[in-house]
């Protein structure tokens, strides 16, 4: 995304962004960089973060890959030191990553021991990331996102948890903008519904989902991460977005209008 | 027959509802995490029998660290997962133990959750959190459980109804624009009469996945 100059408008800026080797990670990270800003990208395998960050570079852009696990403090507080070192600040953190939900159904059927690592991936994550990039973010001062979800705004049927802990992060977000908004440090949340390897495994298992989910989307499609949602991210961390925090955007094609 | 009612947590709010609700309640003060899959199924009532079956069940579990004021710069990750991931994981246990009871009865759960998750408070970020997990988790459950006639609801109350009274000023202060529009805030039996209403299916058969704000019309929150 370009400003209205054709300037990018993250230039000189510093993100990480989590969970970023695939899916709606992926697109915003390449989303952040194409504006002009150095990304990291923080992911638990190495396999799809490499790629993803030398993807970013073949554009012309600036990127590295960090191995992170975000339920392990340490390896939050690296990533977010190792973007310092390379990059000189951090201007952007996006946390994005996500764990698996398991197979739908009420929460009486949700298998035990996908609970907590559920919570922990979303709600302890981010409380993770939002300690360790307080000190630098003030300095800025920058912005954290959050990657919620429209499940975490109107609850599901078949991911219960999912929606649980999803909403735990619009919580964060409002009272930390509230913490946060004395620094100019602003706070927010994106409720993306976008064609990810997640969603394209979930239509596979219900072929029925897409259909339905199109039919009620009044822009009739499903989002693309790096076009649909990648520019969503671009502007909450841009100058034009400086009056705007607290706030979950639902980019999902207008699938859910309850807010 | 009399309904068999389930309060799960100490202090307020949980202590004043137990008191004011209309039923045969249980009143039960667990911590977090001894709220297992099977905890309800070890709830026995008075006469030491088990439960078998429930009406409703009354979520407001709030552990002190939950009401604690903390920065979250200066918050420990233990602290952290003290005031938000066990008692969510417990709530969401607590939901897993209770879908058999409520199935027998028709019941009705109703999450109490505190309006710092809706407006947003500094220094409560863990709690915030905490509370519209909850409330998001009453949605889910009204979806999936409602084909069995089973309820689910959130109630969002005051702070004053969570934290110490020092506290719940400060953040009214800093989140509200308007004083309650009534002039005064709801006292718990009102609030329980609500409760009570919301699970009595004569009245509110046709309502469920709601979110009732009772904080006497003060953010009028969503």
């Amino acid at each position: 995304m370009t400003g209205a100059h054709g300037g990018r408008v993250l230039e000189g800026q510093v993100a990480v962004v989590t969970g970023a080797g695939q899916g709606v990670g992926a697109g915003i990270a390449s989303a952040l960089a194409a504006a002009g800003a150095a990304v990291v990208i923080a992911t638990r395998r190495a396999a799809n973060g490499e790629p993803a960050a030398e993807s970013i570079r073949a554009a012309g852009h600036e990127a590295v890959f960090v191995r992170c696990d975000v339920t392990q403090a340490g390896d939050v507080e690296a990533t977010v030191a190792a973007a310092v070192e390379r990059f000189g600040g951090l201007d952007i953190m996006v946390h994005n990553a996500v764990a698996h939900a398991g197979r739908p159904g009420g929460v009486q059927f949700t298998r035990s021991d996908m609970i907590r690592p559920q919570i922990a991936t979303a709600t302890t994550a981010s409380f993770l990331c939002a300690r360790a990039s307080l000190p630098h973010l003030r300095q800025r001062p920058g912005t954290l996102i959050l990657l919620t979800s429209p499940a975490g705004v109107e609850g599901s049927a078949n991911l219960p948890v999912y929606a649980a802990v999803k909403a735990t992060q619009r919580g964060i977000v409002k009272s930390l903008a509230r913490e946060w908004g004395p620094h100019g440090v602003r706070v927010n949340a994106i409720a993306p519904v976008a064609r990810t390897p997640a969603m394209d495994a979930a239509v596979s298992a219900n072929p029925d989902l897409e259909t339905r989910l199109v039919a009620r989307t009044p822009l009739g499609r499903m989002g693309d991460a790096a076009a649909d949602i990648g520019p969503v991210a671009v502007f909450l961390a841009s100058d034009g977005a400086r009056y705007v925090t607290g706030q979950t955007i639902v980019a999902d094609g207008g699938g859910f209008l309850g807010l | 027959m009399s309904r068999d009612i389930l309060v799960v947590g100490g202090d307020d709010p949980a202590t004043a509802l137990a008191s004011e609700l209309s039923g045969n309640v249980l009143h039960v003060a667990p911590e977090a995490e001894e709220v297992d899959d099977g905890f309800v199924d070890g709830v026995r009532r008075a006469d030491g029998t088990p439960v078998d079956g429930l009406d409703l069940v009354v979520h407001a579990l709030y552990p002190q660290q939950s009401r604690t004021p903390a920065r979250i710069d200066e918050m420990t990750e233990s602290e952290w997962t003290a005031a938000c991931d066990d008692p969510l994981e417990a709530g969401i246990r607590l939901a897993r133990g209770a879908h058999r009871h409520l199935t027998a009865r028709q019941g009705t759960i109703v999450f109490c959750v505190p309006l710092v998750g809706a407006a947003g408070a500094a220094s409560f970020v863990a709690l915030s959190a905490l509370a519209e997990g909850l409330r998001v988790l009453a949605r889910s459950l009204a979806r999936s459980w409602g084909s069995e006639q089973i309820r689910a609801h959130a109630v969002t109350l005051h702070p004053s109804m969570f934290l110490a009274p020092e506290d719940a000023a400060a953040t009214a202060e800093a989140t509200a624009l308007h004083d309650p529009a009534l002039g005064r805030l709801p006292s718990a039996a009102e609030i329980a009469a609500v409760i009570d209403a919301l699970s009595d299916s004569r009245i509110t058969a046709g309502l469920t996945g709601a979110s009732l704000v009772m904080d006497g019309g003060t953010w009028m929150a969503g």
